[in-house]
């Protein structure tokens, strides 16, 4: 150990961080498992089988809300995504009075409670008198999804040397042929990253989604929560692994992609 | 040579940042004009104005009060990409997800070059800087002189009118600043562009230029060949910053000029003639020194050897320091030891009279 990490360093600290990393996966690690338990009593280990899985994939319910799930995350990672990059672009490289506030103001969002967001909403459609459904879905998850695709491509405009676009327009790029040529591929790497963390969160979300799904609408984390009321199935067990798996695939994406680039 | 005409005309140029009391005056009514053909330098200390001079050029800050002219056309209100002069920025700004070539294609496909014509193009522009089998390089895989030479590429590709660089050099190290200063001149030359180049630093200003503008805290001090500013310095100011210089008070008398106890040197060591007290500087180089006989007397108070050269810096009986310069030849003993008393003399002209009566 460095000198100077003893000054610091006390008793307990690497045990204890052990402990919360054993509590944090330990479970999933268990679910997983047990996922591919050939006994129908979840909790109760008598062989490995795939049988959970196919059962999974014949199950019209599950892929419908599959469906659904992979619909309204798409839809909301493009829009938020979309709206995301026009509001880094129109927050970019100037400085105005109020300008911190808003900046505050579009991360909020991370930071309110997710069922008082979920009320809001529901209260925002009843009140235009809008059927609940696939489309207050999809406009749900956009607006809570921007701040989460804004966050990157704002971190990567910043690191943007503002000489660059100096340079383009020196050299007769017009300001659209800036953004192609230069600005738009030199952010690319933020873009597809922040869109990555949205459709994770869109794919992942519950609460919201329970709010202002109607009966046609629901989707894979509304659906297990439906199973579960009938107890803990090797069938819940393999379909959330198999969400996992989705997001740990984005996750390391949208990660080894922020690394590539910087 | 003949005088060319203008290719750049600055004309009472103001530069304010932000406004009311707070407000920062980086250029103040700067007025001059850059020759067609010339290798033009904006010299000044750090924070002076000279980016923000170059950046109203190329059209990357507007331009307070007062107006820029290219070849007699107004540049007010013409956007960066509507301007025909290109920048070699100081970080070189290259793209970095272009490869070398595609950087230096970047103006050309921008001012609609048949696509047919930019490839030859781009490379005889890598020839011209030497830099010919790095086309499919990308910037980070090149060296920092490398970098600078693909930036001069990418900024001369289209034929500006004229070519902006500032501070291009100060990044390289002592040897490569040397090369380069040679291959500017020559890339000057070859290209027949007008170069307007900035500076801080005064040798390399004075190596390079055909025309140097001194400026200082947003004002213009002094324009001229690198001989007037250095023989001839307008003020106190730009005899300071250009070379050595040291600065004398004295008193004009007839065909004297006397420094007190020290005594006199005859009147026709001044380039300039006027009655009564006077600022004067003189150049280390331009000084003689002699153990004894005529001259002004001092004690050495310090000897510096430089290998190149031995400074000595002298006392004078008045109680005002001065510097002499002595070249080294091989062998050759010094001229004076700390503690001796010398006198110092000079050829007629060495010294420079300064428009101010008195040193402030
Ligand atoms: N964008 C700006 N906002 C406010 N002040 C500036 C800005 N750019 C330059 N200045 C000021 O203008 C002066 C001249 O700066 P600059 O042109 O960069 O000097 P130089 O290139 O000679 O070192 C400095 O005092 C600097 O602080
Ligand atoms: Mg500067």
């Amino acid at each position: 150990m460095q000198a100077s990490q003893k000054l610091w360093r006390f008793r307990g600290v690497s045990s204890t961080a052990l402990f919360a990393f054993v509590y944090l996966y330990l479970p999933i690690v268990v679910l997983v498992a047990l996922s591919f338990n050939a006994n129908r009593i979840a909790t109760l280990w008598t062989g490995f089988s795939l049988d959970w899985y196919l059962k999974v994939m014949d199950n019209e319910n599950i892929l419908r809300a599959t469906r659904n799930s992979l619909i309204i995350a798409c839809g909301a990672t493009a829009l938020s995504t979309v709206f995301a990059t026009m509001a880094a672009l129109a927050m970019s490289g100037r400085r105005f009075r109020g300008m911190a506030a808003i900046n505050a103001m579009l991360g909020l969002p991370l930071l309110v409670p997710e069922i008082v967001t979920a009320v809001a909403s529901l209260l925002f459609f009843l009140a235009l008198g809008m059927e609940l459904g696939l489309v207050t879905v999809l406009i749900a998850h956009t607006v809570f999804c921007i701040p989460f695709a804004y966050l990157p491509i704002r971190a990567r405009l910043e690191g943007l040397d503002p000489r660059l676009a100096e340079a383009a327009a020196d050299l007769y790029a017009g300001p659209f042929a800036t953004f192609r040529r230069v600005t738009l591929p030199l952010i690319l790497p933020g873009i597809l990253s922040g869109a990555m963390l949205a459709f994770i969160v869109s794919l992942d979300d519950f609460v919201i989604t329970f709010f202002v799904a109607g009966a046609g609408a629901t989707t894979l984390p509304v659906y297990i929560f439906g199973l579960i009321r009938m107890g803990i199935t090797p069938e819940v067990n393999a379909v959330s692994a198999l969400l996992l798996l989705v997001s740990m695939a984005f996750v390391a994406l949208s990660y080894w992609l922020g690394k590539r680039q910087s | 040579m003949p005088e060319n005409r203008a290719a750049i005309e600055i004309d009472q140029v103001v530069k304010r940042f932000g406004d009311g009391e707070h407000a920062v005056v980086a250029l103040d009514h700067v007025s001059l004009s850059i020759r067609e053909n010339e290798f033009f330098t904006l010299l000044g200390p750090s924070g002076c104005g000279k980016t923000t001079l170059l950046r109203m050029i190329a059209g990357f800050e507007d331009v307070s009060d007062g107006d820029i002219r290219l070849y007699g056309d107004s540049l007010t209100g013409k956007l960066p990409f509507q301007r025909p002069v290109n920048t070699v920025f100081q970080s070189y700004a290259l793209f970095p997800h272009l490869t070398v070539a595609e950087n230096i294609a970047f103006g050309l496909e921008m001012r609609g070059v048949a696509r047919n014509d930019i490839a030859p193009r781009v490379e005889s522009m890598l020839e011209l800087v030497k830099l010919t089998g790095f086309a499919r390089r990308r910037p980070h895989q090149l060296s920092g002189g490398q970098q600078q030479r693909v930036a001069l590429a990418r900024a001369l590709a289209p034929h500006p009118q004229v070519l902006l660089l500032d501070e291009s050099l100060s990044a390289l190290d002592l040897k490569l600043r040397k090369e380069m200063q040679v291959e500017l001149k020559r890339l000057q030359r070859e290209t027949g562009i007008t170069f307007v180049f900035v500076t801080h630093d005064q040798e390399e200003a004075l190596t390079m230029s055909d025309r140097i503008a001194v400026m200082a805290s947003g004002k213009l001090q002094q324009v001229g060949r690198p001989e007037d500013i250095y023989d001839r310095p307008a003020n106190r100011f730009v005899a300071d910053f250009i070379g050595e210089t040291s600065f004398l008070s004295g008193l004009i008398a007839g065909d004297q000029l006397l420094f007190g106890e020290a005594g006199s040197l005859p009147a026709a060591v001044l380039d300039s003639h006027r009655e009564g007290l006077a600022a004067v500087a003189v150049r280390p180089e331009r000084l003689q020194i002699a153990g004894n006989g005529q001259g002004i007397a001092g004690v050495v108070s310090e000897v510096v050897y430089r290998g190149v050269d031995t400074v000595y810096t002298v006392q004078l009986a008045d109680g005002q320091p001065c510097r002499v310069r002595k070249t080294n030849s091989l062998g050759a003993a010094r001229l004076a030891e700390v503690g001796q008393t010398v006198r110092l003399t000079a050829e007629p002209g060495a010294f420079h009279l300064l428009r101010e009566a008195a040193h402030v």
